[in-house]
Formats: C-alpha cells, structure tokens, sequence
C-alpha cells in the first residue's frame, strides 16, 4: 500500500465518519424540539425516494420522459413489485427483466 | 420482510432482510473492484477503502475521478465529504433513538450508518421501537457483506461476469424502492414523499453534485410536518364537536 493513497483514503473515511457522527453530536448537543421531532419522521420517506427518483427520471443531466426510458417503465413495474410484496430480491429481478426486455424490444424496432 | 404482529428475534429478522440486500450490492462491489484497478489502485488500497469508508457510491465515484492520474486528491476527499453528507441528516433523525444508549454505542453505530442499515432499523423503529440489536447485525452484515465483495470482485471480477453488462444504476433504485415502501404509512407521508420526488427531480436537475438528495429531503419532511400538524388540527376539532355531540 502507497502512504499518499492510504493518506487519502484515511481522510475519505474520516470526512465519511464524520458526517455519520454528525447527527449524533448535534442532538446531543442542542436536543430534539417537538416540532423537530416532528418533522424528523419524515426524513426516511425523503432521503429514500430522493435516491431513487431522480436516477428514474434524469439521463445527463436532463429530465427524460417517455416511452424510451426504460429505468422509468421499468422503475414503475418495480414500484408495484415492492408495493405489494415488499420483497427486495423479486424486486430488483422483475426490475431487472423488465430493463433488458425493454432493451431488447427498443433495439428491435 | 413481511409485517409480523410479534417482533420475533431482532438478529435473525436483521438476517433476513439484509442478506437479500447484500445480493443486490454485489454487481456494485465488483464494478467498484474493476474500476479501482483500472484506476491503478492496488487489492489491498481497494480493500481498505470499502472498510474505512463503508460508503458505496461516493467509493464509485472516487475511483472515477482516479482513473484521471492528475485529480487533486483533496478534490477526491471533499467529493466525498459532500456525497456523503445525506448521514448527517440520517444522523438526526436516528440519534433521538439512541439518546439512552452509551456514547461508545453511538459512536459505533454511527460507522454502521448506510442507507440500507438506516432505512431498515428506522422502519423496524416504526413498529417495535428502535433496536440496537436489529440495527447492528445490519450492520455487521452490510460492512462484512461490502468487504468481502471488494475482496472477491478483486480477485475474481473479471471471471465472474461483466458488472457493465447490467444497468448498475437500476438496481440501487429498485432496493430503495422496497425499502422506502414501509414509510408511506399515511396520507402527510405520501405526500412527503411525492414533494421529496418532484424536489430531487428539480434539484438534480439545476443543483451541481449531490446536494439534491439533502435538499430535497429537507423539503419533503417540511411538508410532510406540517400536513401533519394540519391533520392533527383537524382531527382535534372534528374529536371536539364529537365530544359535544356525544355530550347530549
């Protein structure tokens, strides 16, 4: 192992820590007011779907709908996939099938 | 992960739910094991980044910008930085949890904070309470999990199969999908999240990196809030007329 590539690894993992421990400290330090608590409850629902939706909907850097985006089509069929089973590997399978099938289809026309 | 009236044994219900995760994560830890060694960086560095750093798509990115020989490497490390700063807000939504737990504990459980591990403990907190037991063999499982892969992507990737070959960037979304489905409990969620939608969807349009994700979930639980305290208003009133009424 090279000390400069070890060096910045390091400091990737330290920056990286800290922004897990971050959180800790402030709540520690300034506590939770009710009305934060309150909308605290909704962080999960808006980090998840910030995840996802934006690598559904936007292709270098441009908004893309339409029938030749297949992630969206196939984001929609997953969607429902995990709505009604909430099963993560019939999920990403179904989702997966339905990227290469649409794949397949748009090469064929 | 089916909903279960009895909490049943926090370890294994951590088991099975992170280990089908951990086959999603696979194709990511060996074009991650690819791309690093085609950046020039040796088993051993790729290794101890997945260990060190514990971060997924910000190590995707940093062995992105190193296939270029000349990138800065303070640009490297505040990429990350700005990446990865979705925890912090992760952070505090999960610390009230954990305010009567040890500050050793807390500090071990903030290494052990991905999204995956986060968004299952928090979902189980939703039902049963949060459960350090749960949440840590999440995160032993994903830590392990993320390691190893790096190791055998390494080794092993390019006999395996071509991680190129399938769209990488799909599978992340379609895990998220599951995970984010056990929060849309009620109406102020939903709507919390359709605004978290539409804002990432704007933000990652007109916002340079990643800062999308952080702003869009500020936004989101603003108005998933206040739907709330709107609901919770209504609810009140409609509980006072009842009251008069059954007061006859």
């Amino acid at each position: 192992m090279r000390a400069e590539v070890l060096l910045m690894i390091v400091a990737m993992g330290a920056v990286t820590y800290l922004s897990r421990l971050g959180g800790f400290l402030l709540v520690r330090a300034f506590g939770v007011p009710r009305v934060v608590a309150r909308w605290l409850t909704y962080v999960p629902v808006g980090i998840l779907t910030a995840l996802v939706v934006p690598t559904l909907l936007v292709r270098e850097g441009r908004l893309h709908i339409g029938l030749d985006n297949h992630y969206l089509l196939a984001g929609i069929v997953a969607a429902v996939i995990a709505y009604r089973t909430r099963n993560v590997l019939l999920t990403v399978g179904v989702g997966l099938a339905a990227v290469f099938a649409l794949q397949f289809l748009g090469s064929g026309v | 992960m089916r909903t279960n009236s009895s909490s049943g044994d926090p370890v294994r219900s951590a088991l099975s739910h992170s280990i089908p995760i951990i086959v999603g994560i696979t194709p990511f830890a060996i074009a991650y094991a690819l791309l690093g060694a085609s950046a020039g960086l040796m088993p051993g560095e790729l290794v101890a980044m997945s260990m060190l750093v514990f971060a997924g798509a910000s190590q995707m990115v940093a062995v992105t910008m190193l296939q270029e020989a000349a990138v800065p490497v303070a640009l490297v490390v505040v990429t990350t930085a700005l990446i990865n700063l979705r925890h912090l807000l992760m952070g505090v939504s999960m610390a009230p949890h954990l305010s009567g737990t040890p500050r050793r504990l807390q500090a071990a459980a903030a290494f052990f904070m991905i999204d995956e591990s986060y968004a299952l403990a928090m979902n189980r907190m939703q039902r049963f309470g949060f459960d350090l037991r749960y949440y840590f063999t999440c995160g032993a499982v994903f830590f392990t999990g993320w390691s190893l892969l790096t190791g055998i992507g390494i080794a092993f990737g390019r006999l395996i199969a071509d991680p190129f070959a399938l769209p990488l960037d799909f599978i992340m979304p379609a895990t998220f999908l599951v995970l984010v489905m056990p929060f849309l409990t009620s109406w102020p969620s939903v709507l919390a999240g359709a605004t978290a939608a539409v804002a990432a969807v704007v933000g990652a349009l007109f916002l340079p990196g990643h800062w999308y994700i952080v702003i869009a979930a500020v936004i989101a639980a603003g108005v998933g809030s206040a739907a709330e305290t709107v609901a919770a208003r209504g609810t009140a009133v409609r509980q006072q007329s009842s009251g008069a009424d059954g007061a006859r």
